[in-house]
């Protein structure tokens, strides 16, 4: 774009013709104050105050103002600081003086402009005085979260705006007319019976005490807080965070501004739920079982010491093989690395695993075999402004990962084709160019059918397949044989509908496909997969800003735990155990010998081998497997089967109960670290508060471990481990501590420190050459439903909750929102089994019972019961795995229900 | 209040199908039930937001932007009074006490027989003919306190 001269006080300045003047002189630090700007919202020149003089034109808006050639612009003249202060006045005459107890105040801007023009008192009437008797003050209006002040409201619309065009909850809007204009929400009622997300960036944007946390409510002035830069510790988007603590206590969170993956913004669960962190529940002590089987509290020395003798006395017995660790995805990189060295060169094994298995597994197996990176192939960014198609399978993000979702309802709004097919009608399924509804367990020949239409009519990239694609004549001919019709009866979709979904796709210059555990969690999971690489494969959609695989990934460190290494079939950098060059490097870097090649177990593996009596000792950090698992009874009975069992976590956890030691951790509020998000952007957070009691980081147990058991580990602080990581991962190595404190915030692979990070992979050539493509035949999921169990259960996420709650139920106002446990059925079914809504049902399946609350939803499908894994779901999933990626399948089983009592 | 019953929303349907732009279609759509029902309700508004396929808040943000729309109590006059600064100078004071006191009511009200109903309205966009008062559908233009008297006695009839 040409760039054409303006003058601004008297200097001649070059600009760009798309902008506008305020923001020309924002750019030039030239000061104008403003109230309703704000960079990532659109303009509406509504609070007047950003006024500045252009020859010709007068006193006008400089923030709606565009630049033209030549225009003469005057930011500071009388004139205009005069009409600045008869605006800062009328908001004043509308505005209460209460400043010293606002709890904005000090971050408030109409108070800093105030004070900057010298207004001490509007030269107006008072004229909030009878504004009071004409608007309802809504305080704390039936959400535990926002105060809406609206005697502060200056109007200014910000908190629409955010509603609108970033949320998209639309649950805020300015109501009525001239001096009794109001922002209302609903139908003008509480925010409770809203589409109100409760995500509190209407409390980011508002520049005065309007909007406000009530967490926050007298905990302090906004002066007296120290800000540190986090990491939200909760699903994959990794938003930056910017935490406000007084007295090692956490006042409120705000979303970082520019966090790259987040811009600014946060959800429910960012934004509010971190209770946890000072619940009087935190362990602050090592705990060992003693003979009555209660926990006594002992010294950090002796637990120390108790682990040493017991791991070295299970390693004499049985072998280092008869040990098995299991790091965590929401601890750092660091953290994750420090684990898998400790069970590879101390205890000389290669059983060690994370949560990633449970939710991921199929992705990064699938992704590594066909592309050869594991990893979201794009940017986030590039999703929001580039990608022209995104197909949505799989996944739920508005529940799961909402400032994902935030961004591919921008994309939409943009103009990009969104494509959603799910067995359960989502949120996003209403935004979507076509909603698909497969019936559950039935993707590989779901995309296979969209991929022998591709063949069929000719849409594939003939020239892309050509130069980088191997495996297509197999492929073809694999699919020669392939019916469309049987997939329709498989799948219960139209081919038709199939067929415009294929049109959409291909016609696509950047076409990005989403998806999570829907996808993964089936026995068939890594086929799954595939068939989604495949589709990228023949129709070249990869290797090109905005299109690509693209997997959501469910927690805020699965991408960099996976990274680290905390696998058992992989070294940091997916490195492999049994090639004898990643043992010499990891030999040479850790002055170690007699590293081990053989494949270690996964998560269920290691459970189904102490339930056998193979694995005699378990060192958890960080994790409830106990119930993050499948079939929890069975693992109960593995974990009471175990000689020794060491578990470290912030909680006494269900699983911690079942352990001979427990040693508390500090949680990632209170230590440092990087994480490397779903994008595969790797971002520092710093320590907020302090641990409580004698609560460590998991690095420092881990290092006073590992010297306990002779080793010289001199880690001085996280960066150090950071530098080694550098060293070890060669698309790490770029990724150093001094970048990151400068601010930089890269995406792997970096691989030197002059490399600016990759946000698109896949450019020109695959990391092992060619893409792959698979033949992959249809697998039924493992249990069918029978006579005796005719309904297909599903689990999945909700908004509002993390996991098995042991982080966000400690928060009350979550719980308030969440309300009593339930599970979707519907309304047929509802009708069938003469259950209401609220009502109570039991689901049962071979393995256990549940009893919880109905919502019927004609958003699932007729004989499908979904069931939110928040509410312990797992005693009734079953524990058979994909054959490859060893994940369980959590998405599909028989189950009865019945009306309950 | 009397809620949509099928009939009516079959004719919000007819209004929708008029408008290319579904949103267009919300002022039509609010005029029709008030003019059927006397005024509009929080359900009505559900349920052309739900018709139109927006959320409801956008619904009451033009609602509660135009003082016309009647969204209280019902009567079978309502009557508007403009209390903007054209009008105040040519007396409307006087009228809307006049009105208060004739009826036995204050401004917001309605009287016991729900017969009359009281407002006051910023412009009516009518100033050159102040003061103004608006009954139901019809503007009364330069009014005076004998001329409402004539017209609220022959509405009480």
């Amino acid at each position: 774009m040409d760039e054409i001269k303006i003058s601004i006080n008297g200097n001649e300045i070059k600009c760009r013709p798309d902008s506008t003047v305020f923001n020309v002189c924002k750019q030039q630090e030239i000061e104008i104050p403003s109230l309703c700007y704000h960079p990532e919202l659109s303009i509406t020149g509504a609070c007047r105050l950003c006024l500045v003089d252009i020859e010709g034109k007068g006193i006008t808006t400089s923030c709606t103002e565009f630049v033209r050639e030549g225009m003469k612009v005057v930011t500071s003249t009388k004139d205009v600081i005069n009409a600045r202060k008869v605006i800062l006045n009328l908001l004043l005459s509308d505005h209460p003086y209460d400043c010293m107890t606002c709890e904005k105040s000090g971050d408030c801007l109409l108070e800093k402009y105030a004070y900057e023009y010298g207004i001490k008192k509007s030269i107006y009437k008072d004229y909030h005085k009878y504004q009071k008797s004409q608007i309802q003050i809504k305080e704390k209006d039936g959400t535990p979260f926002v105060i809406r002040d609206y005697e502060k409201c200056i109007l200014c619309g910000r908190c629409g705006k955010v509603c609108e065009e970033v949320v998209g909850a639309k649950a805020l809007a300015v109501g009525y007319r001239g001096v009794n204009s109001q922002v209302i929400s609903g139908l003008d009622g509480p925010l409770k019976n809203t589409d109100c997300v409760f995500c509190g960036n209407c409390i980011e944007v508002c520049p005065v005490g309007a909007l406000r946390e009530i967490q926050a409510e007298k905990k302090g002035r906004t002066w007296e807080f120290k800000k540190v830069y986090s990491v939200c510790p909760y699903c994959g988007a990794g938003c930056s965070t910017e935490v406000f603590v007084k007295d090692n206590k956490i006042v409120k969170i705000s979303g970082m501004e520019n966090g790259p993956s987040n811009r600014g913004w946060l959800c429910v669960k960012g934004k509010f739920a971190f209770d946890y962190v000072s619940s009087p529940d935190r362990l602050k002590k090592p705990l060992l079982k003693n003979k009555k089987s209660e926990f006594e509290e002992i010294e950090w020395d002796t637990a120390l010491n108790i682990i040493f003798e017991n791991f070295s006395e299970l390693k004499k017995k049985y072998g280092p093989d008869s040990i098995t660790g299991l790091g965590s995805a929401r601890a750092p990189n660091e953290e994750n690395y420090l684990f898998q060295k400790f069970f590879r060169q101390i205890i000389k094994t290669n059983n060690v695993d994370h949560c990633a298995r449970l939710c991921h597994s199929a992705t990064v197996a699938g992704l590594y075999h066909s592309l050869g990176t594991a990893g979201m192939s794009i940017s986030l960014d590039e999703l929001e402004n580039i990608s022209d198609c995104i197909l949505v399978t799989g996944t739920n993000p508005t529940e799961a990962q909402p400032i994902t979702s935030y961004r591919i309802e921008k994309a939409v709004r943009r103009g990009a084709k969104l494509i959603v097919i799910d067995p359960r009608r989502t949120k996003l399924a209403d935004k979507a160019d076509i909603y698909i509804q497969p019936k559950p367990g039935t993707d590989v020949i779901l995309y296979n059918a969209i991929a022998k239409i591709i063949l069929d009519e000719n849409l594939h990239n003939e020239k892309f397949i050509k130069e980088r694609v191997e495996g297509f004549e197999e492929y073809k001919k694999f699919m020669e044989t392939f019916s469309l019709k049987e997939a329709e009866r498989v799948t219960g979709v139209p081919t038709e509908n199939l067929r415009k979904v294929a049109l959409i796709y291909t016609s696509a210059t950047s076409a990005a496909i989403l998806w999570a555990l829907g996808i993964t969690e089936y026995v068939c999971g890594t086929h799954n997969v595939l068939t989604l690489a495949n589709l990228a494969l023949i129709t070249g959609q990869i290797g090109k800003p905005g299109a690509g695989p693209a997997p959501l990934r469910g927690q805020n460190n699965v991408q960099g735990a996976c990274d680290m290494g905390a696998l058992y079939d992989f070294y940091p950098g997916y490195q492999r155990p049994d090639a004898p060059e990643t043992i010499k490097k990891f030999e040479s870097l850790w002055g170690e010998t007699g590293l081990s090649m053989k494949t270690g177990l996964s998560v269920l593996e290691s459970f189904g081998a102490a339930y056998e009596g193979k694995i005699k000792g378990m060192y958890i950090m960080g994790g409830d497997f106990l119930v993050t698992c499948p079939d929890t009874n069975y693992l109960a009975k593995a974990l009471e089967n175990l000689e020794f069992f060491v578990v470290q976590d912030i909680f006494l956890t269900e699983t911690a109960q079942y352990a001979d030691l427990i040693l508390p951790a500090a949680c990632s509020y209170e230590k440092e670290g990087t994480f490397t998000n779903t994008e595969r952007r790797v971002q520092p957070a710093f320590k907020c508060v302090e641990p409580p009691g004698e609560a460590k980081a998991d690095w420092e147990i881990l290092t006073l471990l590992a010297n306990k058991f002779g080793y010289k580990w001199d880690y001085k602080n996280v960066w150090d481990i950071t530098k080694e990581i550098n060293k070890c991962i060669p698309s790490y190595a770029g990724i150093t501590p001094q970048r990151l404190f400068k601010g930089e915030r890269l995406q792997w692979p970096c691989p030197d420190e002059k490399h600016p990070g990759t946000p698109t992979l896949h450019v020109g050539s695959f990391k092992i050459g060619k893409g792959k493509l698979s033949c992959l035949p249809y697998q039924e999921p493992y249990e069918l439903p029978s006579p005796q169990y005719p309904y297909v259960l599903t689990t999945g996420r909700i908004l509002s909750e993390y996991h098995l709650r042991s982080m966000t139920g400690r928060t009350d106002g979550i719980k308030e929102i969440t309300g009593e446990p339930f599970c979707f059925i519907n309304p047929k079914d509802a009708e069938k089994l003469k259950i209401e809504e609220g009502g109570h049902l039991e689901i049962s399946t071979k393995r256990g019972k549940l009893v919880l609350s109905a919502k019927i939803s004609p958003d699932i499908q007729e004989n499908i019961v979904y069931l939110p894994l928040h509410f312990g779901a797992n005693i009734l999933t079953h524990r058979r795995i994909d054959p490859i990626a060893k994940i369980p399948e959590y998405k599909f089983c028989a189950c009865n229900i019945k009306k309950s009592e | 209040m009397e809620n949509i019953n099928i009939l009516v929303e079959k004719e919000l349907r007819d209004i929708l199908k008029k408008y290319d732009y579904p949103r267009s279609a919300i002022l039509p759509m609010l005029h029709f039930i008030q003019k059927k029902y006397g005024s509009i309700s929080k359900k009505d508004v559900e349920i052309i937001a739900d018709l139109i396929g927006i959320n409801p808040t956008e619904i009451e943000s033009v609602l509660s932007f135009y003082s016309m729309f009647n969204t209280g109590s019902s009567a079978k006059y309502i009557i508007y009074a403009c209390s903007n600064i054209s009008c105040e100078f040519k007396g409307a004071g006087e009228i809307i006490t006049f009105l208060e006191n004739r009826l036995h009511i204050k401004v917001g009200q309605t009287t016991g027989d729900g017969k009359f109903a009281l407002r006051t309205v910023e412009c009516l966009a009518a100033c050159s003919h102040s003061p103004v008062i608006q009954i139901n559908d019809i503007y009364y233009e330069h009014m005076t306190i004998e001329k409402m008297e004539k017209i609220i006695s022959e509405m009480e009839k």
